[in-house]
């Protein structure tokens, strides 16, 4: 089966071709990165004038780097939530138009799904496994007993912890994303800084918005004792505390389900720091970990289509699909 | 010739085919935050109404702004993606235009209220050409234009209420008939306005 997915549930429209959830054979992505810049954040109404100026662009560059035609569409897939609101709606329309122009099955697709599936294009998922979905908008625990079965057991209260990671960057003067810049500067960082382990119980729940405002709180005192704040220190400082208590988790949740593989997902997973340690300590245990292309990380609809390929929800001739700005993951 | 006419731009919305001049069917009704979900239904039940199908379709019409902004890419991203996928001819006009077109007059003034004291307003002649171009100001731009054109107004907002309101879409029928199609991908929304972030922005 040859899946378009289109997903826009952010500032990145994107389209794919992709063949029997595996073959991805073409992946455009165009990113918004550098608009928002500017704003420190997506902006939600810039993000939709973008969306809906590129959308025909975007699908037009996908088939021809696949070297396809319409004609050779079996069904459209499309993110229906959670996102923002006003660009996931641009994708949607799109999708739901060329459903009922092409006569072709639409297949909605949960956000979090794609980026867990995201996962199954390189490699093979086993079953049951943990997912660990972590980007700005999610930091989840999805357990699956099999193909498109989602079971959330956990998940953050307040932040999610890329959204810690940009305001941190933010607060350090990193600019904005500042999960890579954090990752970056991490590195040249050493022990110095001590920050509290936000949530460190028993729980698969997470909390990241005590840890943001301890370190927000550590730079206003030094400023007002006159200190320097080493940066790279900090963000080693703040990494270590947001990457072990991810890892600390995950491997719980993993080992309580007996699962074969931990699965990570979403843009946080392009985090070096995060890779490198959930791979040490579940090869402690003799978990097998997939960790998806640094591509496939981020927000792109080659995810979609993968995972558009295990779903059983087909719609035919029916266009009344709705985006939801939060949607639970479903079972 | 068949058309297809969206106007997802304000309150009142209108989905419309027309065989060249002849309506051949259409839904009206008031825009609520549903419309985004059954637009696309709303479009393939009248197809199955008149028996036709997407590929029936010669050329699409769609309004591109102003008015809500939301509710224009509505449209507009139905309309492009149609044509585009179809490879249709696709057209993309004013509201305010079609406002000027269904009123009788030698010199007119559509109005839509924007938001707050902002209005967006065009300044049109006996012919539709355009005198003023469609902008947006506030009522007291406005009246300064009401005193230096002397228009027939055309409006529903408020502070600027006419006595004659029409946006019937067989008024630009021979306009959409005559005008050449464009690129699907120049298709895009006429919002008038940047956005409040870009406005804080240049500040």
């Amino acid at each position: 089966m040859v899946i378009l997915a289109i997903e826009t549930s952010c500032d990145e429209t994107s389209v794919a071709i992709v063949k029997d959830g595996k073959q991805v054979l073409s992946n455009v992505v165009l990113s918004q990165i550098d608009i928002h810049a500017d704003f420190g954040g997506v902006v939600p109404e810039v993000a939709s004038r973008h969306h809906i100026e590129n959308i025909t662009i975007v699908i037009e560059q996908a088939l021809k780097k696949a070297d396809l035609t319409l004609a050779d569409i079996d069904a459209i897939a499309a993110t229906y939530g959670p996102g923002l609101i006003g660009s996931l709606l641009i994708g949607l329309q799109a999708a739901k138009t060329l459903s009922l122009v092409l006569n072709k099955p639409l297949i909605p697709i949960h956000h979090i799904a794609g980026h867990i599936y995201a996962s199954n294009i390189d490699n093979e998922m086993k079953f049951p496994l943990i997912s660990l979905v972590v980007s700005g908008g999610h930091t989840d625990i999805v357990y699956m007993k099999e193909h498109y079965s989602f079971e959330k057991i956990g998940g953050t209260l307040d932040d999610a912890v890329g959204e810690a990671y940009d305001k941190v960057a933010r607060v350090l003067d990193l600019g904005y994303p500042g999960g890579p810049k954090i990752d970056k500067l991490a590195k040249e960082g050493a022990i110095n800084y001590k920050l509290p382990t936000p949530k460190d119980d028993d729980s698969y729940d997470f909390s990241f918005s005590g840890l943001k405002s301890a370190v927000i709180n550590l730079v206003h005192k030094e400023k007002q004792n006159k200190r320097d704040i080493n940066k790279a220190d900090l963000a080693f400082a703040f990494q270590e505390v947001a990457v072990n208590i991810l890892v600390k988790k995950t491997i719980k949740a993993a080992l309580e389900k007996k699962v074969k593989q931990i699965v990570l997902s979403g843009g946080v997973a392009a985090n070096s720091r995060l890779r490198e340690e959930l791979i040490k300590k579940a090869n402690v245990q003799k978990i097998e970990v997939l960790v998806p292309k640094f591509e496939y990380c981020t927000d792109n609809a080659a995810m979609i289509g993968a995972a558009a390929n295990f779903s059983n929800l087909k719609l035919e001739n029916e266009f009344t699909l709705n985006a939801k700005a939060s949607e639970r993951l479903y079972k | 010739m068949k058309i297809l006419y969206l106007d997802t731009s304000s309150q009142n919305y209108n989905i419309s085919i027309f065989d060249n001049d002849k309506l051949l069917i259409e839904e009206k009704g008031v825009s609520d935050q549903n419309l985004s979900q059954y637009l696309v239904e709303i479009v393939s039940s009248l197809f199955k109404k008149i028996n036709i199908s997407a590929k029936d379709i010669d050329k699409i019409a769609v309004i591109d702004g102003p008015g809500s902004f939301t509710g224009i890419r509505m449209g507009v991203s139905v309309a492009k993606v149609f044509a585009w996928a179809l490879d249709k001819e696709i057209i993309s006009f004013s509201k305010l235009f079609l406002l000027a077109s269904n009123l009788e007059a030698s010199i007119k003034m559509p109005i839509i209220h924007a938001r707050a004291d902002d209005y967006y307003f065009g300044i049109y002649d006996g012919n539709n050409n355009v005198i003023v171009k469609d902008t947006h100001g506030s009522k007291e731009k406005i009246i300064e234009m009401i005193n230096e054109h002397n228009p027939k107004i055309i409006s529903i907002a408020e502070n600027f209420t006419s006595s004659f309101y029409e946006e019937k879409p067989n008024k630009v029928i021979n306009y959409i008939i005559n005008s050449k199609g464009n690129v699907a991908h120049s298709i895009n929304p006429n919002y008038l306005k940047i956005t409040q972030a870009e406005a804080n922005l240049n500040d």
